[in-house]
């Protein structure tokens, strides 16, 4: 089976390594973390992921920043998950669980949860 | 001319009155002192014969009538005030002279050929001869017009009055409720900007713990299940803790009402499902009492749920030991449709009743509720332009009772 690249951008450290020892233990990902996201672009093109796992609120730059910037450059279609901890699903409509188009996933989400989530994302891209 | 016999004899006996005052001029010359004494009267005053005729006038009578006295003497009221009310007067003064009945004090009104209304204050007496005889009558007439236009202007200032007092009491309530949901509308703003912190400081932590025990689950040994068992517990406890915060961010943060056309019994039946698992094993028994063809209602149909769901939860949970769960639907006397869940509980305390809606106001025990479901479902209520009440029922339990404003669905069909 194909391993899949992830990249997830979040200030919390203890949660993206945490991600990256759930979803590496699966044999299935591999996960490179960024904490700082002015970085995110760099380690992206370093990385060259599959996927991306991007906070929305973080210091220095948010999540829309970051993903414009990734669209700006080279990674137009980059699948990306939004990780928010001030949206509920139930916030949005049921039917609805995007922001702008992109999907995301409310924080704190089960392990699980965030691998079929992934899977399905990616499936779709 | 007996009359002016007994006028001028009568005038004498008034100003005998003054004989001790030393001022003997007074009485001199053709005019006694007394008829100086009722020329200088305010009030009119005159005297009649017996066929209703003037016979004296004093000036402010001639004044009134706009005449002197010459022309009014040997004229009848037929000559000065309109037909109608001059024959009124003329037949009064008729009895009056017959019968010997006095008029005293009578408050009288006539319009004059302007169409102004004059008031007078009445009083005619007979007038008799040294046999007891009645040879004529004594008026007089106090025009009381500018007295009866400030009594009535007055009472036209009382009725104001008493309105104005009606609208500003009515304004002091008005204020009193716009302040109680000022204060409202900015604890529920302080509340939303609270949320939005907490959820990002809090939810924060909770994923990384989430993320945490979902690993240390995985690793697990297979010989450990009461490790097993603590690490569940604590996936429990992270849940229970977002769960909170989901609610305060749903309830600060109200979404845009996504508006369908909706039966609201099949909406209340539907809740009816989704509390299935809080019934556990309580002894509730269910009463549907649903009106057929209810007009449907433009509602938000997951938001309406949610308002079903959070009275159904609460009505449950009134009732640990088992009791009567009804859930009805409904038009009120107005036409709008409502729907009730009542509970056969112990009911809420009545100093209690006000807060019920007011964020985290709970009298479940920690854990077992937010104390956002009713200031949640109130919200939601407000949104669609109804309304939210709870009442303690008189035989036991609460009832609370939604109703969707029926002016959207008018609107709306229209």
């Amino acid at each position: 089976m194909e391993v899949r690249r992830v990249l997830i951008v979040d200030d919390e450290a203890a949660f993206t390594s945490l991600v990256k020892l759930n979803l590496e233990k699966t044999g299935r990902f591999t996960v490179c973390e960024v904490n700082n996201p002015t970085k995110a672009l760099v380690a992206a093109r370093e990385f060259k992921p599959d996927i991306t796992l991007l906070d929305v609120i973080m210091p220095g730059q948010d999540g829309g920043q970051v993903l414009a910037e990734l669209r700006a450059a080279e990674f137009v279609d980059l699948p990306v998950i939004f990780l928010t901890a001030t949206l509920t699903q139930r916030g949005l409509h049921e039917r609805d669980d995007q922001i702008d188009g992109v999907p995301f996933i409310a924080k704190p989400v089960e392990p699980k949860k965030l691998i079929n989530r992934i899977n399905e994302v990616l499936a779709n891209s | 001319m007996e009359v002016q016999t007994t006028i001028r004899r009568l005038c004498c006996n008034l100003a005998s009155g003054f004989q001790n005052t030393n001022l003997p001029w007074m009485l001199n010359g053709p005019n006694c002192m007394a008829a100086t004494l009722l020329n200088a009267l305010p009030d009119q005053f005159y005297v009649k014969d017996l066929q209703s005729r003037f016979v004296f006038v004093n000036t402010t009578t001639a004044t009134y009538l706009k005449k002197t006295p010459p022309e009014i003497v040997g004229k009848t009221d037929i000559d000065f005030f309109p037909s109608s009310l001059a024959s009124q007067f003329l037949a009064e003064e008729k009895l009056l002279l017959i019968s010997g009945q006095p008029v005293i004090n009578r408050e009288d009104w006539w319009q004059d050929a302007n169409g102004n209304t004059h008031w007078e204050l009445t009083t005619k007496v007979a007038l008799s001869d040294e046999t007891g005889a009645i040879i004529g009558l004594l008026g007089t007439n106090r025009d009381i017009t500018d007295r009866r236009t400030a009594q009535t202007q007055l009472q036209k200032l009382n009725i104001d009055l008493a309105r104005s007092q009606v609208e500003l009491l009515a304004a002091y309530d008005h204020l009193k409720q716009t302040q109680a949901q000022l204060i409202q509308a900015e604890k529920l703003e302080s509340i939303g900007r609270l949320a939005a912190g907490i959820a990002h400081e809090v939810r924060n932590p909770l994923a990384t713990l989430l993320m945490g025990l979902g690993f240390l689950k995985g690793s697990l040994p297979a010989q450990q299940p009461l490790t097993g068992t603590v690490l569940n517990d604590m996936r429990d406890a992270v849940h229970r803790a977002d769960a909170i915060i989901c609610e305060l961010l749903d309830f600060s943060s109200p979404r845009q009402l996504d508006l369908t056309d909706e039966a609201v019994s099949v909406l209340a039946e539907r809740a009816l499902v989704l509390v299935r698992h809080e019934l556990g094993h309580r002894r509730i028994e269910i009463m549907r009492k649903f009106t057929p063809d209810l007009p449907v209602q433009r509602v938000d149909r997951i938001r309406i749920e949610q308002v079903f769901v959070n009275l159904l939860i609460n009505a449950i949970h009134a009732m640990p030991a088992g009791g009567q769960l009804t859930v009805r639907t409904g038009q009120n006397q107005t036409g709008a449709v409502m729907a009730e869940v009542c509970d056969t509980g112990p009911g809420i305390a009545p100093e209690l009743l006000k807060k019920v809606f007011e964020p985290f106001f709970t009298t479940k025990k920690v854990g077992a509720g937010s104390g956002m479901g009713l200031a949640m479902a109130k919200t939601i209520m407000t949104q669609h332009g109804g309304d939210l009440t709870l009442t303690n029922q008189s035989e036991g339990g609460v009832c609370a009772r939604i109703i969707f404003n029926n002016k959207k669905e008018a609107d709306h069909g229209s």
